[in-house]
């Protein structure tokens, strides 16, 4: 299990590297001077010529990206935001915890109204409140985040007054965005609970719990849901990964300082290293997710580790047939 | 404390779609001795299983559902009381061995977490400690050693998973043990194993059992009362040696024959030409005329009493019947 681990983390660093890659040349051929931009209309073409070459941006493609990474790599050097020049990793770090905070009560209220939700929508397949369930999640899945975001600024700030509409200075700030976002979630989350539900719901070892003279709501607990934990929880960290890059738009309406409003700020500022390291914390932190994920299934679904045990098992007796020719029997079968 | 721990009378069950109504039990009767075995005999459809569903009130509703019936179990009649009561009753009193063992286990739940559920269920009040004693027990009695008690089902053999199954069935001690096709789905070298070890723990526990298979020499082995059920109904029923030895329904000796006989030499085997009706479109009168080599136009309407040849021995066919009344 350990060495399945150390394998994943390996495997992340190829990934990570893809990312800053195709992010950074991404935005080296998107048009656009930063630094004309920086000086503004009036600069004269010396002055441009002079900033770029102070920026490096008048340096060969490959040599910007090679040094870049070069700083990442053996300095967690981020580089310095070409808008404010402060450093990237302060600017990421002061802005991350927002995020993330916005990202984690999200899908706290996502995965428990829509795994609860889901249930009594497979309990009661087909019935009135099975149909007000699924119009509910399609509706949450199927509608724009920042008109949902409007909309209910609409309603509880400006009609009713009784939600702040913008800021984060305290847990009444947090609402109408984590409503917002944590409905989304738990529409997804619902459904997926709901077919995998109705999945595991129809074995036959649910027959057995049954006879077993067990009750049918433990039968739903211990047995159905328990089965029925993998998809879930795929798609509770999928949403979350997702909800870190698309949470841009719920932090610009709700001016919420979040990562996801610093990448769009830094997109339109042409602030390049704002931009790369930006999608970068992004991705580290989905592939952890994937990550822990994959640890997660592990203990919910025993065959799962035995595959990621089986392996590392299948592997050391090729290596032991090539070397020695003859595996010695395990005793144990 | 009756005679017979169960007693059946006019069993109907019915599954009712949009589109059709499937008649998978008509109205059967029978009665099981304490202790004794019943096998329930009859070819795939013949509502084998969900006799034995409706006997531990498990039938999938909608769509299934028993019309009609009293089914008496130990003296109670288990028809009428409340869902609450009848699950004190299912593990208890009344448990089930299912066909495919394979998917029968929880996959996702240690094997001896299962056993101990159902000793937990039925023992309020008995400490953890107890219960995992006693699920170690019950694996070490169907022949699994105890250190395995936190293996998960994948870990196990298909013979292996079936002696939980098992396990899990015998946990509480039932006074009735219904065994759906136990042996159908494993290797035939293990059928024998396990089919020994069942009956081997019916007697040291004194329980009754209703071996439900479509494998004769099974029957032979095991029981000792059979019913032969075909199209939903019971159609001749006795004892082991009335049933094997003065076999009298076409349909029980059409199975018969149906075993290829070692001592003489055969090309084809014998079948029964035809095939099962559809339970959905049941034809009238004796349900087997279409396939019977005796079938006269007497047969083709009306209900078939059922003729008592010998004590004991009932057959459902109008060629008895008729006797029955002659004599």
């Amino acid at each position: 299990m350990l060495k399945y681990v150390i394998k994943r983390i390996i495997s992340m660093i190829p990934v990570l590297l893809g990312v800053i890659v195709i992010v950074f040349t991404l935005m080296y051929v998107s048009p656009g001077d930063p630094a004309a931009l920086k000086l503004g209309t009036e600069a004269t073409p010396e002055a441009i010529a002079q900033l770029r070459a102070e920026m490096g941006l008048d340096r060969p493609y490959l040599v910007q990206l090679g040094d870049y990474i070069l700083g990442v790599i053996t300095r967690f050097d981020l580089g310095e935001s070409y808008r404010t020049g402060a450093e990237v990793s302060a600017e990421i770090v002061g802005r991350i915890g927002i995020t993330l905070k916005l990202a984690f009560i999200s899908m706290a209220v996502g995965s428990v109204l829509g795994i609860a939700l889901g249930i009594l929508s497979a309990v009661k397949q087909y019935s009135f409140i099975d149909k007000i369930m699924t119009v509910f999640a399609l509706f949450g899945i199927s509608t724009p985040s920042f008109w949902l975001a409007l909309m209910l600024i609409l309603a509880f700030s400006v009609n009713l007054g009784w939600l702040p509409a913008s800021g984060s200075y305290g847990l009444r700030y947090w609402i109408l965005p984590c409503a917002t976002l944590g409905y989304q979630a738990a529409g997804i989350i619902m459904r997926m609970t709901r077919s995998s539900m109705l999945e595991s719901i129809r074995q036959d070892f649910v027959t057995t719990a049954r006879a077993k003279g067990q009750t049918e709501g433990k039968i739903i607990v211990r047995h159905v849901l328990r089965k029925a934990l993998i998809p879930i929880i795929t798609a509770i960290g999928n949403q979350f990964c997702y909800l870190l890059g698309g949470a841009v738009l719920v932090e610009s309406v709700f001016s919420l300082p979040g990562l996801g409003k610093y990448l769009v700020d830094g997109i339109s500022n042409l602030d390049f290293p704002a931009v790369t390291s930006s999608v970068l914390v992004i991705a580290l932190i989905s592939v952890v997710v994937m990550l822990v994920l994959d640890i997660l299934y592990s203990f919910v679904d025993p065959r799962i580790k035995a595959t990621y045990q089986g392996d590392a098992l299948f592997k050391a007796r090729k290596k032991a047939l090539k070397e020695g020719g003859e595996v010695a029997h395990d005793s144990k079968q | 404390m009756s005679e017979n721990i169960l007693e059946v009378q006019d069993l109907v069950v019915r599954y009712d779609t949009d589109f059709e109504s499937v008649h998978a039990v008509n109205g059967i009767s029978f009665h099981l001795e304490r202790k004794q075995t019943l096998g329930l005999v009859g070819e795939t459809g013949a509502g084998k299983t969900t006799t034995a569903m409706a006997l531990m009130r498990l039938i999938p509703s909608p769509p299934g559902r028993i019309i009609n019936g009293q089914i008496l179990l130990d003296g109670q009649d288990i028809m009428t009381i409340s869902e609450k009561e009848m699950r004190q009753i299912r593990g208890r009193k009344i448990s089930m061995i299912f066909q495919d063992p394979m998917t029968a286990l929880n996959p996702v739940l240690p094997v001896g977490d299962q056993i101990m559920e159902v000793v937990q269920l039925h023992n309020k009040g008995m400490s953890k400690a107890e219960a995992t004693r006693q699920a170690m027990r019950m694996l070490e009695m169907v022949g699994i050693t105890a250190e395995r008690f936190k293996e998960y089902p994948h870990q196990f053999s298909g013979g292996m998973k079936q002696r939980v199954v098992i396990a899990i069935a015998l946990a509480c001690s039932p006074e009735l043990l219904i065994a759906d096709e136990p042996t159908t789905a494993l290797d035939v070298t293990i059928q024998a194993q396990v089919l020994d070890m069942m009956r081997k723990l019916k007697d040291e526990l004194g329980t009754s059992m209703i071996l439900i298979t479509h494998d004769l020499g099974v029957v032979a082995e095991a029981c000792d009362v059979v019913a032969i059920m075909y199209a939903g109904e019971i159609v001749e029923y006795g004892t082991l040696e009335q049933i094997i030895e003065r076999k009298k329904h076409p349909y029980t000796i059409g199975l018969f024959d149906s075993i290829p006989d070692l001592d003489t030499d055969v090309h084809r085997l014998k079948a029964i030409s035809g095939l099962m009706p559809d339970p959905s479109n049941l034809p009238e009168g004796c349900k087997f005329h279409p396939r019977c080599p005796f079938c006269t136009e007497a047969c083709k309407t009306g209900e078939v009493p059922v003729a008592e040849v010998e004590p004991g021995h009932l057959v459902k066919c109008l060629q008895f019947a008729e006797r029955g009344q002659e004599a």
